[in-house]
Formats: structure tokens, C-alpha cells, sequence
């Protein structure tokens, strides 16, 4: 049966239609513990049907859906980091009394589409898929209505991101429109290398889902749209969305390498070389956390677009644990963002002056993510940088390791102001301290990813 | 092609039926007007700025809800044709769908789209 | 090609006339219908017996009339909207099956073409609201919106449920599928649910707010005089017929009855409906626009949705 395949999907579907319908009938007080309720609940089966999917390598559907390993992995992946942003963004709904179905069921509406584009090696369903996530972050960017920086970081990411999209189709009529196909296996299998409709379609392509990544020529949106989102929903656009379109674009790429002219690979060489340098020099001017955290995410895809370039197996098998290690990290940062935030202190780097004292468990933590980010052993972000690392000097490209490794040095500056802010200034905390235990399971959690993979990294790559 | 002849040739037609119709009645009908007669009818008084004012934003809701609906119609009947073939599972699929378009409609209905303000 | 050319001309001319006739017959048989209704007599004078001939001297009456463009309005669209008035009404005209063989062009996925060609008169109104700069115009455009839009889907989608009884979306082969029993027997909720967004899609009371009289003097044509207002009124009474042909297509039958020959069978039909049409005019008051998208969206569109289900389990397990 091939409805089986498409458990995961059907669930998140499903759970999308509970939330909106049992938001029309509980009553108003309880509407924000239903919505919220129900998404774990999604979610807990969806990462359930997922993991049973495990190791099942098959087409379905007259190839639209594909679901193997490395897509699976993606799912899990997204379900785990779907729960802790439903954690993250309970208390923040609830503060600022957003409609809480509507979040809820967006956010899954995100995932449903990020699941699809991660098991499909068909571009009309990716698409599909793709398009659907961006539909869905567009509101989600502009859900603080009342928030003149929220409606601008929408409208911002609407625009930009539309003209992406057309950019993405216009490349796939390229491709449909030279091959006859809509598979990217078929599509790669009937060209030879360097056809020139096939540069300029899968050039087209690679763009939009470089804007889409926000990297280097096309990141000039991200950080006016992660800064003005909800600080919630700026966590999910740095590790969720992002991801599924680096899955798809690893697809793409794999798929491609051997047609692809030389030029196209230089180019993305290009790309991740520009993402990480503008990122973390772009990054060392900030005072505002999101835009910095933007920039950042920059950076950072800068790195794992290395890995596409490479293309090995060990390249891959990095990637998987930078992904990994770089969600946990940068959910525990947002965690606790969304928590000084909560504290009305703001989401200026000044606003963590005195973390350490006023909660040590942030405080740390936020040492143990800042750690991660950069490459510091032993935790799990110096070894996602170290088997990149490895990858590309096994395949000679030594002066790409070494800008990798300058730029790990940049990227210190920056951490480290958020670092001083916490442990090395103080300021007043005027309003009572609350604690919230969902944000503290959020931290703990990604500090033990972190720490776990720090030592182990190999958890990863089962 | 063949099938559409006939509409091709009646939007030509008609397309020519009307500046046609307007130069014939030119023959017959006065010409020369006054300004008084020009201006928009406004029960009798001079009209007072641009009559052009902007929709209550709850007309593109509504217009969004319509679209919705319009293009799900659009596949019922392709469905409705074959559905003697397709059997229950058919039914199914189709059931499916309206169940999605349903709860949209009623969570618009909830949220007070459909009234009219 | 020639001859091909030759016979669409021929039917062209043949809908050109039909349409005409229509414009001119039931413009008479409005009036005198109101005038039985309201007790007195209606036209009397021009044209004896019961002035027949009023309506054809009103017609040239509007040929002779001053073509006027008001100052304000925005001149192109302002001329552009009649056209797009009057060209999909002929349209609409190609689909009707008026006999087994006399139709324009029976085509397989007729009924979809009509519908999907009469949502253009939304546009007309629209465009001739928005152009007049008129504010009786444009509010008359923007009821319209609401109305067209509200009852456009329970239109549709209870014809979807007689697609599905008869298997096709051909006109003609819908109303051959109904030799035994017309489809109003079968499918009272879809007719009823038809026939009510039937009548707010022609803009007859009770469902005429877009050009109420007695408060939008006549709504988004307010600014049309002469041949252009003409065409309005011309494509509306088109619209009437059309529609009326489409309720005998989808459930009364069709050109399907004994004795009598096809197309006299289809008249008789198309005018009942008419008349039954024009009857509602002068007995039932307008609702209110509160009521009407309330009516459309609350009520037909469920029951439409409801009816198409019912439909739909009725043709796979019976």
C-alpha cells in the first residue's frame, strides 16, 4: 500500500485540520493549551511514523514521493526540532496573545511542506513542497500584526521570496522543457555535460533555492525578516525551513554533479566561500541578537554548502552532523532569546548583561551553544567543523580549508560580545524574574545534543 | 480546434457586433453634448470628488474564499464525469477533498468572513 | 473552411435573432405580466392588440439616442464594458440544445464552458461600475461582487451533482439522460438550490441590489443611456433566456416531452421558467444585503456541498 509511505504527511495534514477545527469549538481560555496540545501530539506521531519508515528505500505515487534514508533522517530531524519550537513558542503565543491555532497550524503547515520537499526527487512535488513552506512563513513572519517590523519583515520576505519562486519554476521549465521530465534522475540521465539549456535551468534552479538559503548574493532579505519575525518563528526560519531547502538542494546537486559544468560547481564554491566571509564580517557590526543570529545562519550555510561542493560520502556524513549540532545550538540560543525577551528586557546583545548571575543555567548554556557555533572542542559544533574540515583537505582543497578555519577565528569576535554580556557585565533586573520550565527543557535539551555529539558524534550519521 | 470554431467565431462576431452596432446608431442619434449633460447624475447636484473609493478589505477574504471554492468546482467535475468508473475509491478521494475545502469554509464562517459588515 | 465559415455565420445570425427576440418578447411579456399582476393593463397603445409593437418602438427609440460618456469616467473601460457584457452572452447561446440536432455546437464539456464563460458578467459589472465614477455605480459594482461570488458556487456545484447522475458534462447528452425522468424529480435540492442562485447570477428580485431602483437609481449601469445601455439590457434578457434554457437542460427535461416537436417543447419550457421568473419579480420583496450573502454562503452552499455527497453515495452503491 503506498498511503503507508506517506504516514508522516498524512498525520501533519491531519493534526493541521484537528488544530483549526477544535480551535472553532473549545472555549477562548483554553484554546492556546488545545493548540498547543494537539501539535505535540501531531507531532509525537509524526516522528513515530517517521522513524518506522526508517530504513525503507522506495518510490511511490509514479515517482513523486521517494522516502530512503537520507530523507528520513531529515523527517526525524523535523520532528525533533518541531517539538522543541512548540516548546520555545508556548509562552511567547501566550504573552503577546497571539491567535494560537493559527500559529500552530502554520507551523505544522511549514512542516508538512518541509517533509514533502525532503522525500521527493521529483521537482513539481518539491516544488509543491517548497512553496508551501514559503506560503506558510510569509504569515508566519508577519504574525505579530500590531508589530510595524513584523508586517515589514513579511511583506519584505513575500516579495523577495515570490520572485525566488518564479526564478525556481522558470529554472524547472527549463529543464522540463529541454528533457521531457520531471525527475531529476531521468532529467540528469539523458544529458550530457555542459548542455547549455541545462546551465542556464539549473542555474535559474540553484538560485531560488540559494534565496531561499539566503546565501551570499541573495541573503539581503533575511536578516530584515528574521529580525522582524517572532523570535520563535526566527529560530524555526533558521533551522527549519533552511534545512529542507539544503536537502533539496543536495538532491538537485547530487543528481547533477555529473552533468554539471565545472563552472556551476566553482560557482557554488563562490557562494559558500561569500556566505560564510560576508556573514561573519556582516555579523561583527550587529548589536540587535536576531540580526546578529541572521547573519550568522549566513555564515553557516556558507559551510554546509562546502559540503555540497565536495560532494564525497564523508562530506555528506558531515554535513548531517553540522546540521545536527548547528539546530541545537541555535534552538538553545533562541530559547533563551525568547526568555530575556519575556523578561521585557529586549533582544539587544546588551539585554544577556547579567544572564549569568540572574539564571547560571542560561547562562551557561549559552557558553556550551556559543562554543558549539564557533568550533571550540569538546563540543559538537568543532566536530561538525572538523570532519568538514577533514573532507575537504582528503580532497585537496586546502585553501578552502584554511578560509574555513580564518573564518571560525572570525566568528569568535561576535560570539564572544554575547558572552561578555552575560558573565562579564551586569545590569539591573528590574522586573521579577520569572522561570519558564518549557525554555529550561528547550536549553537542557539542546545542551545535551551538543555535549552528546561533542564526544559522540557518530549518533548522527546512524 | 474543431471543437471551438464556432466559440472563436462568435467572440469575433461579437466583438464586431458591437463597435458595429454603436457607428450604425451613429447615423441615426443627435451628437453634441453640454457640459451639464456630461457630468455624472447625481439626483441633480454637482458630484462631490472621485466616486472611485476603496473595497472593505473583507471583499478580498471573500474573494480569496471564492477562489478557493471556484477552483475546487473545477475538479469536481472531471470526477463527476468518471466517478461511475472510479467506484469508492473515487468517493473516497473525493470525500477527502471537500472534507479539507469544508473545514475551511466553516473555520471563514467562524471567523466571521461571510458576514456581511 | 468556406462552408464552415458559412454556417456559423448562419448560426450566429440565428442566436443574434433568438437573442433579439427575446430582448423585445420578454421586455412585453415582463410588463404585461406586472401589469396583470398589479391590475391594470401595461402596454396598450403602440401596436394592437396589447401593444406588441411598444417594445420594438422603445428599441428604436435607443438607436436614436445621444451617445453620452460622462466627463469623470474613465473613457476606455467605461466603452469596453458593454462588450464584455454582450460577447460571452453570446457565447452562452452555443451550448443550449434547443432540439437532438439543433444546437450550435454540443460540446463534451458543455456545461463547464458555460458556467465558466458566464462568470464574465461579474467582470462587465464590475468594469462598468468602476468606470462610471459614479458612487449609485459603484455601489451597485461592489453588491455585485458579493452577490455573483456568493452564488456563483451553489450554482456550480449543484450542477456538479447532475453531471455525476448523467456521467457527462455535454448538454445534450445530459438532457437525453433524462428520456425516463427529468432531474428535477431526482434532484429536487440541486433544483431548488439552481434555481435560487440562478435568479441572485441574473440579478432578478429578490436579488436585484446591484441596481436597485429605489436606492441605487439603477445601480451600475446608472451612467449607460442609448445603444450602450442597450447592450446592458440586451445581454441581461439574453442572460435570462440562457439561464432559463439551462434549468429545462439540467432538470426539466430538455427538448424532451410527447407529441409536440422538440424545439416547441423547449420554447414552452424556456418561457414557463421565464415567466415563473418574471412572476417572483412583482411578489417578492428584495432581502437585504446581510441576508443575501448570508443566504448564499450559510444555506445553499451547505446544502449544494450536502446534495453533491448524497448524489455522489447515491450513484456509487445504487
Amino acid at each position: 500500500m503506498q498511503y503507508k509511505l506517506l504516514l508522516p504527511e498524512i498525520t501533519l495534514a491531519a493534526g493541521i485540520l484537528a488544530i483549526i477545527c477544535a480551535d472553532l469549538v473549545v472555549a477562548r481560555e483554553s484554546r492556546r493549551q488545545t493548540a498547543f496540545g494537539l501539535g505535540l501530539l501531531t507531532l509525537t506521531i509524526y516522528l513515530m511514523a517517521a522513524a518506522a519508515l526508517g530504513g525503507v528505500t522506495e518510490h511511490a505515487f509514479a515517482g513523486h514521493l521517494l522516502v530512503d534514508p537520507w530523507g528520513s533522517f531529515f523527517k526525524l530531524f523535523f520532528g525533533v526540532t518541531g517539538l522543541l519550537l512548540l516548546f520555545l513558542s508556548y509562552s511567547y503565543v501566550g504573552q503577546r496573545s497571539l491567535a494560537p491555532a493559527e500559529f500552530v497550524a502554520l507551523l505544522l503547515g511549514a512542516y508538512l511542506g518541509m517533509s514533502l520537499m525532503v522525500s521527493s526527487e521529483q521537482l513539481l512535488t518539491a516544488y509543491v513542497g517548497l512553496e508551501l513552506v514559503s506560503l506558510t512563513s510569509y504569515l508566519l513572519a508577519a504574525f505579530l500584526r500590531q508589530d510595524p517590523l513584523s508586517t515589514e519583515a513579511g511583506l519584505k520576505y513575500f516579495i523577495l521570496g515570490s520572485v525566488a519562486s518564479a526564478t525556481l519554476l522558470f529554472g524547472i521549465s527549463f529543464l522540463y522543457g529541454y528533457t521531457g521530465s520531471l525527475e531529476l534522475a531521468t532529467i540528469a540521465g539523458s544529458l550530457s555535460t555542459g548542455e547549455g539549456m541545462v546551465v542556464i535551468g539549473s542555474l535559474l534552479f540553484l538560485c531560488g533555492l540559494l534565496f531561499k538559503l539566503a546565501a551570499v548574493p541573495f541573503h539581503v532579505w533575511a536578516p530584515d525578516a528574521l529580525q522582524g519575525a517572532p523570535t520563535p518563528i526566527t529560530a524555526f526560519f533558521s533551522v527549519g525551513s533552511k534545512v529542507a531547502v539544503l536537502v533539496l538542494a543536495g538532491r538537485f546537486i547530487s543528481h547533477f554533479s555529473g552533468v554539471l559544468a565545472q563552472e556551476v560547481h566553482y560557482y557554488l564554491l563562490l557562494v559558500a566561500i561569500g556566505s560564510m566571509t560576508v556573514g561573519n564580517l556582516v555579523a561583527l557590526r550587529q548589536t540587535n541578537l536576531k540580526r546578529l543570529m541572521a547573519y550568522s545562519s549566513i555564515a553557516h550555510i556558507g559551510y554546509l554548502l562546502v559540503a555540497y561542493f565536495l560532494g564525497t560520502p564523508e562530506a555528506y556524513a558531515a554535513l548531517r552532523v553540522y546540521v545536527g549540532v548547528y539546530a541545537a545550538a541555535n534552538l538553545g540560543i533562541f530559547a533563551i532569546i525568547t526568555w530575556t525577551e519575556s523578561q521585557n528586557r529586549g533582544i539587544e546583545i546588551d539585554s544577556f548583561r547579567g544572564l549569568g548571575r540572574v539564571q547560571p543555567l542560561f547562562g551557561l548554556a549559552l557558553g556550551v551553544f556559543v562554543f558549539s557555533l564557533v568550533g571550540i572542542p569538546p563540543t559538537g559544533g568543532f566536530m561538525g567543523k572538523l570532519l568538514l574540515f577533514m573532507a575537504s583537505v582528503q580532497e585537496a582543497h586546502y585553501i578552502l580549508a584554511v578560509i574555513m578555519v580564518l573564518n571560525g577565528v572570525l566568528s569568535v569576535v561576535y560570539y564572544y560580545r554575547m558572552l561578555r554580556s552575560a558573565f562579564f557585565e551586569d545590569s539591573e533586573w528590574i522586573a521579577p524574574i520569572t522561570k519558564n520550565a518549557a525554555l529550561e527543557a528547550v536549553v537542557l535539551v539542546a545542551v545535551v545534543v551538543v555535549m552528546v555529539t561533542g564526544v559522540w558524534p557518530g549518533w548522527l550519521q546512524m | 480546434m474543431e471543437t471551438y470554431f464556432e466559440v472563436l467565431f462568435f467572440i469575433c462576431a461579437g466583438l464586431l457586433f458591437y463597435p458595429f452596432t454603436m457607428q450604425a446608431a451613429r447615423l441615426f442619434r443627435p451628437s453634441g453634448s453640454s457640459a451639464r449633460k456630461l457630468a455624472n447624475y447625481e439626483c441633480g447636484v454637482q458630484p462631490i470628488g472621485q466616486a472611485q473609493v476603496q473595497f472593505h478589505p473583507n471583499y478580498y477574504l471573500l474573494a480569496l474564499l471564492f477562489v478557493v471554492l471556484d477552483v475546487e468546482a473545477v475538479f469536481l467535475f472531471p470526477w463527476a464525469v468518471q466517478l461511475k468508473e472510479l467506484g469508492f475509491f473515487g468517493l473516497a478521494e473525493m470525500f477527502v477533498f471537500l472534507g479539507i475545502i469544508v473545514v475551511g469554509l466553516v473555520y471563514a464562517w467562524k471567523k466571521k468572513v461571510i458576514q456581511w459588515q | 473552411m468556406v462552408e464552415q465559415l458559412v454556417w456559423a455565420a448562419i448560426k450566429f445570425a440565428a442566436v443574434l435573432g433568438f437573442m433579439s427576440f427575446n430582448a423585445i418578447f420578454l421586455v412585453w411579456l415582463e410588463r404585461k405580466v406586472a401589469g396583470f399582476i398589479q391590475y391594470r393593463y401595461g402596454p396598450m397603445v403602440t401596436g394592437k392588440p396589447h401593444g406588441w409593437l411598444q417594445t420594438i418602438a422603445d428599441a428604436v427609440k435607443l438607436l436614436a439616442k445621444e451617445d453620452i460618456i460622462p466627463a469623470l469616467a474613465d473613457r476606455k473601460i467605461f466603452i469596453l464594458a458593454p462588450l464584455v457584457m454582450i460577447v460571452p452572452t453570446f457565447l452562452l447561446h452555443i451550448v443550449i440544445p434547443f432540439g437532438p440536432n439543433l444546437i450550435v455546437k454540443d460540446m463534451e464539456m458543455g456545461v463547464l464552458y458555460f458556467f465558466a464563460v458566464s462568470g464574465f458578467t461579474t467582470l462587465a459589472v464590475v468594469m462598468a461600475g468602476w468606470a462610471s465614477n459614479n458612487k449609485y455605480s459603484l455601489l451597485g459594482a461592489i453588491r455585485a461582487i458579493a452577490q455573483l461570488i456568493g452564488y456563483e458556487l451553489p450554482l456550480i456545484i449543484s450542477v456538479a451533482a447532475v453531471v455525476l447522475l448523467a456521467g457527462s458534462m455535454s448538454t445534450q447528452e445530459i438532457v437525453q439522460s433524462q428520456a425516463s425522468w427529468p432531474y428535477v424529480i431526482l434532484q429536487p435540492i440541486g433544483f431548488l438550490v439552481f434555481f435560487i442562485a440562478a435568479l441572485a447570477e441574473l440579478n432578478r428580485v429578490p436579488f436585484d441590489l446591484l441596481e436597485a431602483e429605489s436606492e441605487l437609481v439603477a445601480g451600475y449601469n446608472t451612467e449607460y443611456s442609448g445603444m450602450r445601455w442597450a447592450f446592458f439590457f440586451l445581454a441581461e434578457y439574453g442572460n435570462l433566456a440562457v439561464m432559463s434554457a439551462m434549468i429545462v437542460t439540467l432538470f426539466l427535461g430538455g427538448w424532451q416531452g410527447p407529441i409536440l416537436p422538440p424545439l416547441v417543447w423547449f420554447l414552452l419550457k424556456i418561457y414557463l421558467v421565464a415567466f415563473v421568473i418574471i412572476w417572483f419579480r412583482w411578489t417578492f420583496p428584495r432581502v437585504r444585503p446581510d441576508q443575501l450573502s448570508k443566504l448564499g454562503w450559510k444555506y445553499l452552499l451547505p446544502a449544494s456541498l450536502v446534495n453533491l455527497a448524497l448524489t455522489s453515495l447515491y450513484v456509487v452503491f445504487i
